[in-house]
């Protein structure tokens, strides 16, 4: 998708010579994001080709929650969605593989972010992180979607060709992503509620190393 | 000429939207094929622009719909979709008795394209 | 009036009128209908088409004096749901039932009902790889229009080997005896007898190996299906 924004907004931008900073600034944007998926789409195939998994380390959850939802607000601003940041609780960190949860929570909400709400026009997007009994759940939320989420079936967004039909026209590559790298950390997309919100999340272990203040 | 588009990307939609309007046609703009369907009921289009994968009902249904009545069965409709050519072309005839009168590969279609092909279904049509 | 319950499968819609549909239903027993459901699209349509494709349903209905009877009620027996969340196999079922509604006549035999249903039973299952079902289904229409290739004996009228190649008689419908240059082996020949045979998708996904063959005899049945099944 980026890839196709970048193209057909230089495509028009040539044509008109209107505010040259802002098409840069979109182009800048998408090729970005692009480059991001593509990675992260090319490692998600390699870990599942050779049923590899991630070294994980301690990663502070806050930060990475912070840096996903700066790096989606641009791109969740163009499709008439509003991105919040939701920590409930204090942590420290998480046993996680850094570049990796970063890429599993920018691929969902790379996906949750093209929602097409069958009432709603504006959506609000929200990334959030809470404490429950198994560890720390971290993950993409929405609301009024959980009808239309299908739970467990995530394995088979590579071969579906639009495997999350009530929810987005999108191939759910962002789910693939999200699913094959929390797998390779040892834990497991799942479908799940938080703040009366649906969504998708996955939960990780906190680091029992102590922390240097 | 009054378009009817189908595409559930908004960002995508702006971009071929403006690129229409552009050349002078009038675009009604829908995400979904319920939404067309009553869109089309409001006004007559007299082309469809269409990505055969939606959130929901697929562009399959909607065309199953739309052909179902009598008054649109003349409407030419494009298939503008990231759906590769190739898993297509096994449903040729099937596309062609649904009426469409265009395949286009929207990751290899520039803008120019989208619009020549518009306007040749609108130029059949005068 | 006489009443008739039945199942069926809707093969087309056709709005007529302000608010009425005609449609076409293939039952078991009744062959091919042709219905008017009448106040139905009060207001336009809310896409029920989506709902309506891939679904058996019971329906009642009063035959009429000419061709076009009238629908009493219709409720949803099965719906195939799954089908329409894949592209490609929502796609290949519209296929299957347009190639199914040319092929048929008014008064279709229960086979082919039960053609149609486990179509959708096998595109609505996953794992079934979707050219298996494709071919599949072909192979079953011609075998229920009487196009079925001799997969017994050669065009010597001697039984098949399984040592020996063969290439294909579009004219004879039957495998012709060739050098190592010829296209059919034994395991082509096997499958081909699987997909006329009873089986079911389902059971014929079990066989080892079997998806790599398909791809050797897909020509084989597409240039048969183009000679005998007129689209």
């Amino acid at each position: 998708m980026p890839l196709m924004y970048i193209a057909r907004q230089a495509e028009l931008a040539q044509k008109c010579a209107n505010d040259p900073i802002q098409n840069f600034k979109f182009m800048q944007t998408h090729a970005d994001m692009a480059l991001q998926l593509v990675d992260s789409y090319l490692l998600s195939l390699d870990l599942k080709a050779r049923q590899m998994s991630l070294e994980l380390e301690p990663v502070p959850l806050s930060a990475v929650l912070y840096d996903v939802a700066h790096e989606l607000t641009p791109l969740a601003k163009q499709r008439n969605t509003d991105i919040e940041l939701v920590l409930a609780g204090k942590y420290g960190q998480v046993m996680a593989h850094p570049d990796g949860l970063r890429a599993a929570l920018y691929g969902l909400g790379f996906v949750l972010s093209e929602v097409v709400h069958p009432k709603k026009f504006r959506n609000t997007l929200r990334i959030a992180a809470h404490r429950t009994r198994g560890g720390i759940v971290a993950g993409v939320y929405m609301d009024d979607i959980g009808e239309l989420l299908r739970t467990n079936k995530f394995e088979q967004t590579t071969f579906v060709r639009q495997p999350f039909t009530n929810l987005t026209a999108s191939s759910g590559a962002g789910i693939f992503i999200a699913e094959t790298i929390f797998s390779a950390m040892q834990s497991r997309l799942r479908a799940g509620r938080f703040q009366k919100q649906q969504g998708l999340a996955a939960t990780l272990q906190p680091s029992r190393q102590l922390e240097l203040v | 000429m009054h378009i009817l588009l189908i595409e559930p990307d908004t960002i995508l939609a702006q971009l071929y939207i403006e690129a229409l309007e552009r050349v002078g046609h009038k675009v009604s703009y829908v995400r979904t094929a319920e939404a067309a369907i009553h869109t089309a009921d409001r006004r007559r289009p007299d082309v469809v622009v269409l990505e055969i994968q939606l959130a929901g009902h697929s562009g399959v249904a909607f065309l199953q719909e739309f052909r179902s009545y009598a008054d649109w069965l003349d409407i030419p409709v494009i298939l503008h979709t990231v759906v590769p050519p190739i898993p297509l072309q096994r449903f040729q005839y099937s596309l062609k008795e649904m009426g469409i009168v265009q395949q286009l590969y929207k990751p290899q279609t520039s803008l120019k394209q989208l619009v020549a092909a518009v306007n040749r279904c609108v130029s059949i049509q005068l | 009036m006489k009443r008739i319950v039945t199942k069926g499968i809707i093969l087309a819609r056709t709005n007529y009128g302000e608010a009425d549909r005609i449609i076409t239903v293939l039952t078991p027993d009744q062959g091919k209908l042709r219905l008017i459901a009448k106040g139905v699209r009060k207001p336009k349509s809310k896409l029920a088409g989506g709902i309506e494709l891939f679904s058996v349903s019971d329906i009642t209905f009063m035959p009429g004096r000419k061709e076009i009877g009238t629908l009493v009620s219709a409720r949803l027996h099965t719906h195939y749901g799954d089908i329409v969340k894949d592209i490609d196999r929502t796609m290949l079922g519209y296929e299957l039932i347009k190639q199914l509604n040319k092929t048929t006549e008014d008064e279709p035999e229960q086979a082919y009902f039960n053609l149609l249903e486990n179509a959708f039973i096998a595109l609505n299952t996953e794992h079934i790889h979707r050219g298996l079902i494709e071919l599949w289904f072909v192979a079953q229409l011609l075998k229920l229009g009487g196009h079925m290739p001799n997969l017994q004996t050669d065009t010597t009228g001697n039984k098949l080997a399984a040592d020996q190649m063969y290439n294909f008689s579009f004219d004879d419908m039957a495998f012709v005896r060739a050098n190592s240059s010829g296209r059919y082996g034994a395991a082509a020949i096997k499958v081909l007898r699987l997909l006329f045979s009873n089986n079911s998708p389902q059971a014929l996904q079990q066989v080892q190996g079997i998806e790599q063959v398909l791809k050797q005899i897909e020509s084989l049945i597409n240039t048969i299906q183009k000679t005998y099944i007129v689209l």
